[in-house]
């Protein structure tokens, strides 16, 4: 339904906005991915309209604010918009501009329950590849003990367990560079040797001591059985 | 080193270069090939950093060449200041070869820099150094295939026994530019082109350095700021943001993936994986040092070890025998009826008086302290080329990490207890400016080095066990409310810490005697020259009346603060040359029965907490500016004496006698 996409896109850019501390103009509110204004065309001041009578937003003058039942629906798009790129650009390996439209596309597709999947697939990402954070689901709040998430964080390995490295989620460019460097790159087969007192990985013939929060920035799959 | 001199005598090498530059990442064995292409002597250990700054020596092989040791390197991108000192070598000299050293272990890491240097275009040969290890390990490199790929000669190495040397010496001669090319997307050497077109002609491609910036490399940009005009250095800015923006990873992963991905291909042609190994017993001594549970005993038993050998044998039994027979019996009242002779008391009371040159400086420099010193350096050498040093590291990470620190910073404060001044400099390897300073302060601080480690072990043996617990926890407590204290004030953030742990291998003997005997050497000349300087200082003061002023201006602080004698006071002064020498003071009154354990006790945590040594003060002038050192010893001296009266008003209300 073409008014439902242009609502969640509103709701969308509100959000970001919120997100970054900007004030959300009526006339230069902008779409997280594009850069003209939003609110240009007549079809979209209707959905605005529309969006402002279902009481998901509110206007005071020319500043649009989000209502509660709003903000929370704007979670969802963000969330879906954000898990999908993550699902494209790391699981799926796609180009970073193909990887962003299609993402823009599946934000207003996913059913919750799709959504949820993706992110217990993922392993309950923390933030997008851009870095910013994914608001957390229903999911991320449950963490069954008895879901096998396909890709977790490597903090979550048992000692002696043995995974696949699926992707370094760390944004920290240092960091980044040191852990390639060092050969922890996709692909790579590594064992957690330990998680006290300090976290041990091992790959190759390389034993590395990790702090925590790098261990948590490190993606892994499982291996099977 | 002496294993290897005999087997690398190969004239005419023909290497056309006057330069050989070692490069590799930490702990491959650069210093072992160093050592053994010059006769000239590096530290050598089993952990990452033990190099830190640049050496160079002439080569035996020919004298033209002169051959320069490196910090280790990950990658062509530093992250710390010894990596920067590395990766700039590589950056201006023209006119040399580059010999890589390779962990014949792990193939695919050091091809990651081998593809950085065939970038950079520099004439290279490849090392795969601890070829044994790796066949060991099963992993089994064909050379000669690597070599057609590369287009460089490749050569397996075992440096600690001199295996492949020979060759690898000779196959300078066969030295290029590496073959290899990595290709990026599109983007990517589009944007690297349009780089290249806008650099100055420098020593080294333009390619590398395009990567380099793509990669981010502060360091390099500040370089090339020296090499081309402000207007070009933006407009390469835009070529990086533009490119970016591109991407959701930093370009550094994009770079890297792609690097790592052409890799493997290359290692998947010529290496070979597998053959069952079994788990050798070092290997289960290792992990069994870092256990959670066992890693405790195993620790206590090392500190155990270490006190036996180092504060009852060398301290107790060799100290009291050199002293009070050596110097006591011998050379002492040798000197004194040799000086009578002369009949000048000027003389006399130079050499052998109250402040004598050889009663005094000689005799609490060779005495005292060298035995212990040697004892220790043996014990110590024994743990750096075991591999237990990163494993203490790894296993007290999350302690230092609760006051600010990280495990990063383990490594320099344990190599502190060598010698604080060494260890300043090895905080180059910190990869934080915030990490730098914390580290120096608390060497400055709290870790005594092994010269007055030397004194304090002689002076406790004789006291009650207690008293050592005392210290130590003391001195812990220090390190923790100094480090958690200034860790607040200090901003920044701690490094990331990501340490490499080295397998435990049995050390060699004959390095840990060279390493023993040549830091044994180096205390020789660096101290002994200091001790009698002082005692001369001593002499003076005390004979222009000088020294009963300060007694009487210290008395305050000296007598009623501290609650010492007033003869410690010369002690004190000895103190800001170097604290093992204050140290020695205070041993010398506690003989004399001038200090009761208590106030043994409490001199003791005074004089630790004092500033090392005129030496490591200038280190930390040249490392950390004199901004930094300032703040430091303004810092540490009146921490010092409010913590030894602290201890004094504790110990007293508490009622402990010693």
């Amino acid at each position: 339904m073409q008014l439902r996409r242009q609502v969640e896109e509103i709701l969308e850019a509100l959000w970001t906005a919120e997100e970054e501390r900007r004030e959300a103009k009526q006339d230069s509110l902008v779409s997280p991915h594009r850069t003209e204004p939003l609110l240009q065309t007549a079809e979209m001041g209707v959905a605005r309209e529309e969006a402002e009578k279902a009481g998901l937003i509110a206007s005071r003058g020319m500043v649009l604010t989000l209502t509660e039942e709003g903000r929370e629906m704007a979670c969802e798009v963000v969330r879906r918009h954000r898990l999908a790129e993550r699902l494209f650009n790391d699981v799926l390996d796609v180009e970073q501009d193909e990887a962003e439209s299609s993402a823009c596309r599946f934000e207003h597709l996913l059913s919750s329950h799709a959504t949820a999947n993706i992110c217990i697939l993922l392993g309950h990402p923390l933030t997008c590849p851009h870095g910013k954070p994914i608001p957390p689901g229903e999911c991320c709040r449950r963490r069954l003990e008895e879901t096998r998430p396909l890709v977790l964080p490597a903090s979550r390995l048992k000692p002696g367990e043995k995974a696949t490295l699926a992707y370094l989620g760390s944004r920290v460019r240092d960091r980044l560079d040191r852990l390639t460097a060092l050969g922890l790159v996709p692909g790579t087969a590594i064992t957690m040797v330990q998680r006290r007192p300090s976290f041990l990985l091992r790959f190759g013939e390389t034993e590395l001591a990790l702090d925590e929060a790098i261990v948590r920035e490190i993606y892994v799959r499982r291996a099977v059985g | 080193m002496s294993s290897c001199h005999g087997t690398v005598e190969v004239k005419d090498s023909g290497a056309n270069a006057k330069q050989v530059l070692l490069i590799g990442q930490p702990n491959v064995g650069k210093s072992v090939i160093f050592q053994c292409l010059t006769g000239k002597y590096a530290t050598v250990s089993n952990y990452p950093g033990t190099t830190v700054a640049i050496a160079s020596g002439k080569a035996t092989f020919d004298g033209g060449v002169v051959v320069v040791d490196a910090p280790g390197l990950h990658s062509l991108v530093p992250h710390s200041e010894d990596e920067r000192v590395a990766r700039d070598l590589l950056l201006d000299s023209t006119d040399k070869v580059v010999i890589q050293v390779a962990d014949a272990k792990e193939p695919l890491r050091g091809l990651g820099l081998t593809a950085q240097l065939a970038e950079a275009g520099v004439p290279m040969v490849l090392a795969l150094n601890m070829s044994d290890e790796a066949a060991d390990k099963g992993v089994r490199i064909e050379a000669d295939r690597l070599s057609r790929l590369l287009g460089v000669p490749v050569v397996p190495t075992v440096a600690t026994s001199g295996e492949g040397l020979r060759e690898l010496i000779a196959s300078l001669a066969e030295a290029r530019p590496s073959a290899l090319r990595l290709n990026y997307a599109e983007a990517v050497e589009t944007a690297i082109g349009r780089i290249m077109s806008l650099l100055p002609a420098l020593a080294i491609s333009g390619r590398a350095v395009a990567v380099m910036l793509l990669r981010g490399d502060p360091a390099l940009r500040e370089w090339l700021a020296r090499h081309m005009g402000q207007e070009q250095l933006h407009a390469v800015s835009m070529v990086v943001e533009d490119l970016q923006s591109h991407y959701a990873r930093p370009l550094a992963y994009v770079i890297g993936m792609a690097r790592n991905e052409q890799l493997k291909q290359i290692v998947g042609q010529v290496v070979s994986f597998g053959g069952a190994r079994k788990t050798s017993f070092a290997e289960s001594l290792g992990r069994w040092s870092v256990h959670p549970f066992w890693g405790v005993p195993i620790l206590l038993a090392v500190l155990l070890v270490l006190y036996f050998i180092v504060g009852k044998v060398g301290a107790g039994i060799v100290v009291n025998f050199v002293e009070s027979v050596v110097f006591g019996e011998y050379i002492n009242p040798a000197a004194t009826r040799l000086l009578a002779l002369t009949g000048i008391p000027l003389l006399q009371d130079l050499l052998v008086g109250k402040y004598g040159l050889v009663t005094i400086g000689l005799t609490y420099a060779m005495a005292i302290i060298l035995p212990v010193v040697g004892f220790f350096f043996i014990c110590f050498s024994l743990m750096e080329d075991s591999g237990y040093l990163p494993r203490l590291a790894a296993m007290t990470h999350t302690l230092f990490k609760k006051i600010g620190l990280s495990g990063n910073a383990v490594l320099p404060l344990l190599l502190g207890l060598g010698c604080d001044t060494m260890a300043t400099m090895t905080a180059r390897t910190l990869e934080t400016k915030r990490e730098r300073v914390l580290t120096t302060l608390l060497l400055a601080l709290a870790i005594p080095c092994s010269a007055q480690l030397a004194v304090i072990l002689a002076l406790l043996s004789g006291l009650s066990p207690a008293a050592t617990l005392i210290f130590t926890f003391v001195l812990l407590l220090e390190i923790l409310l100094v480090g958690y204290l200034a860790s607040r004030v200090i901003p920044g953030k701690p490094s990331d810490f990501v340490l490499e742990i080295p397998p435990i291998r049995w050390p060699k003997l004959s390095n840990v005697a060279t390493k023993t005997l040549a830091r044994m050497e180096w205390y020789l000349k660096e101290a002994v020259p200091l001790f009698l300087l002082g005692t001369l200082l001593l002499f003076v003061l005390d004979r222009i009346g000088f020294l009963s002023l300060a007694e009487k201006a210290g008395a305050p602080v000296v007598v009623t603060w501290l609650g010492l004698p007033v003869e410690a006071t010369s002690s004190f002064i000895f103190g800001f040359l170097r604290r093992d020498y204050g140290a020695a003071g205070f041993y010398r009154l506690a003989e004399q029965g001038l200090l009761d354990p208590n106030q043994i006790l409490v001199s003791l945590v005074v004089i630790t907490l004092f500033i090392p040594c005129i030496a490591n003060f200038f280190v930390i002038m040249k490392e950390r500016g004199w901004k930094t050192s300032l703040a430091i010893v303004g810092f540490v001296f009146p921490y010092a004496v409010l913590t030894g009266g602290a201890l004094r008003l504790a110990l007293n209300s508490l009622g402990v006698v010693l």
